[in-house]
């Protein structure tokens, strides 16, 4: 049996005044049913364009989609057409967004808002759809839900309005889970809530879900599988035991050695990646990472590296594993 | 109760908790709340109802008829029988500015809905089709922005006649442009949301995210501007009436009475007086209530 969700070899471009941005440049990975895998990186690597590229809503022009094929059960959704899309947009792949202040439309009430989808994809009455509504909010953990529902989003905290959010996109059961930075504009304690409550309703709904987060932290708990991405390209894959024990790339490392751990001594300092991310308009011909890496070679300024084996399911794009198996 | 009996358990908890007892205002019941605090846009409505009050049931309270003629009666003071005098032909002046109020709410609340309506679709769709449409759409704009608006009523007049359906074209030629311009930047800001995004993700249509997105949430800016239109179209039909190009004898427009009292106003001040201060009266009331709007419904003021 086929994966649920394929991408291969996917390339997305801006065309700005200043030149072609190339946000993805080739990237490709799977996801099986009932798996969670995270995409990890820095700002500006490309995780929302690939976030945004797997349901097409990357806006065009300026966005190209340059190359590749997003293969949802088999079907490529790439070659679909709006009306097509549209139906699977909410229905299959639903997504939830970073900020829960400005991703509500903030003169729909709550359970409208939720409603909205099952009323489209559904075709449920209105009664039947509040009633849905309702027990979304519940299943969420908002208290009260039918007085929530009659609500505006101005009227709930940042917490409540995250859980809104993910009452929306699972109200209609999609088979594939698109999380892009769903905690990073909440505090500390409600982002732990919000996890367990994902990871509860993952196990309940047996959805897949696509983790975008630039906290490691988030991944450990949470997902099977890590990707790193770097400079629009997918720079390791792993299960989350061989990224946090055995990082393989350099820039997985200098990762790590950049997030503060427990077991740390207090007087220990972290380790920044020294440079900043290549611009994306000129990415120099070789390894992308090459002019921060501090193990850098020869070979890593001129040429791509290409992928290779570290182990069976560990994957890494660097040179320095050039004696491993390529693929 | 006894004091020590202030120690038991609790018993209806239940009772006490705000899930249950205090409701939050709605959006409206707010925008009520700030716009009663602002006593000149409070005053402002006050006095629109009451004049629209005058308008629909004025002409009962008085015994005269708008048209009625009493060559014995003309040029009187305001008298108990006629409260603001009668004109030249011995009309009452009364009867005549109630009429008046009819026309002038009618022309005014008829070319700002028509504008509105107008604008918000004209605007809404350009800005949120963008690219080639928009520019089309908007530059179709300007050049009808672009010939001057007296000589578009002038011709329109010359080829309609004068009347009102005239004076409504002529209002809403050009008037809604406004509207548009305001529309398509509002939604030209709005469209980059991510709310749109994520409504887009849900599989929502463009059609649906215009109408049911976008539009309610420009609803403050259009409501503003629609307060602003109406006084500019009351104020241009008693302009154009006081041309003699808008309603006609023995129809009564605060523009032709006005017309009517300039030679008189030295002697008969009352006949220019009275038409004049209701052009100024409605038209202040629309100007601070819109001002009023524009802080009651602005989000960020928010209390």
């Amino acid at each position: 049996m086929s994966m649920l969700l394929e991408v291969k070899d996917l390339r997305v471009s801006f065309k700005t005044y200043m030149g072609v941005v190339r946000a993805l440049r080739g990237v490709s990975f799977s996801v099986d049913r009932r798996q969670s895998i995270a995409i990890v990186g820095e700002s500006g690597c490309g995780k929302s364009v690939l976030a945004q590229s797997l349901m097409k809503l990357i806006v065009t022009p300026p966005g190209v989609i340059e190359s590749g094929q997003v293969l949802l059960e088999g079907d490529d959704l790439l070659c679909k057409s709006n009306k097509e899309i549209e139906r699977i947009r909410g229905k299959e792949i639903g997504m939830i967004f970073q900020d829960p202040m400005t991703s509500l439309n903030p003169t729909m009430r709550i359970g409208k808002q939720i409603m909205e989808g099952l009323r489209k994809h559904l075709r449920m009455s209105r009664d039947k759809a509040f009633a849905r509504a309702v027990e979304m909010l519940e299943l969420v953990g908002i208290s009260n839900p039918t007085r929530r529902a009659l609500q505006y989003p101005h009227e709930l905290s940042g917490g409540m309005r995250q859980r809104v959010i993910i009452a929306i996109a699972l109200a209609l059961e999609p088979k594939v889970l698109i999380a892009d930075e769903p905690t990073t504009a909440l505090d500390v304690t409600i982002q732990a809530q919000i996890l367990e409550l994902m990871k509860k309703i993952q196990k309940r709904m047996d959805t897949s879900i696509i983790f975008i987060t630039h906290d490691l932290g988030v991944v450990a708990n949470l997902c099977d599988q890590v990707m790193v991405m770097y400079a629009g390209k997918i720079v390791e894959k792993g299960s989350v035991r061989q990224i946090y024990h055995h990082p393989a790339h350099p820039y997985t490392r200098g990762l790590l050695k950049s997030c503060p751990r427990l077991d740390m001594d207090t007087k220990e300092r972290l380790l920044p990646i020294e440079g900043s991310p290549p611009n994306l308009l000129h990415i120099p011909s070789g390894c992308a990472f090459c002019p921060r890496c501090s193990e850098a070679m020869r070979i890593c300024a001129n040429r791509e590296p290409k992928t290779f084996q570290v182990s069976l399911s560990h994957k890494v794009d660097c040179w320095k594993h050039a004696n491993q198996e390529t693929i | 109760m006894k004091n020590s009996d202030l120690f038991l358990p609790l018993e209806n908890r239940e009772a006490l908790s705000d899930e249950n007892g205090c409701h939050s205002p709605s959006f409206w019941g707010g925008v009520y709340r700030r716009l009663y605090c602002n006593r000149a846009a409070f005053a402002s409505l006050v006095i629109l109802v009451l004049l629209a009050m005058l308008a629909i049931t004025g002409p009962l309270l008085s015994s005269h008829t708008y048209f009625e003629t009493n060559l014995t009666q003309k040029n009187l003071v305001p008298t108990r029988d006629s409260w603001f005098g009668t004109d030249d032909l011995g009309r009452d002046m009364f009867t005549r500015i109630c009429y008046g109020a009819r026309i002038s709410l009618f022309v005014g609340i008829t070319a700002a809905s028509i504008d509105l309506i107008i604008g918000v679709l004209w605007g809404g769709i350009a800005a949120f089709a963008g690219g080639r449409v928009d520019t089309l759409l908007m530059r179709i704009a300007d050049i009808l922005y672009a010939i001057p608006y007296l000589l578009i009523v002038i011709m329109l007049m010359v080829v309609m006649g004068t009347g009102l359906v005239p004076i409504i074209i002529a209002l809403t030629i050009t008037g809604w442009i406004n509207m548009a311009r305001i529309v398509r930047g509002q939604i030209f800001q709005l469209k980059e949301q991510e709310y749109i995004l994520a409504a887009t993700a849900l599989g929502a249509g463009r059609r649906r995210i215009l109408f049911k997105h976008l539009i309610p949430n420009v609803m403050g800016p259009i409501i503003v501007t629609m307060t602003l239109t109406i006084p500019t179209a009351i104020f241009t039909e008693a302009f154009l009436s006081f041309l003699g190009l808008g309603v006609q004898a023995p129809m009564a427009s605060w523009g032709t009475m006005a017309n009517d009292g300039l030679p008189a106003m030295r002697y008969y001040p009352w006949r220019l007086f009275f038409p004049a201060a209701f052009i100024s009266i409605t038209m202040l009331s629309f100007n601070l209530l819109g001002d009023g709007l524009r802080d009651a419904l602005d989000p960020k003021s928010r209390k």
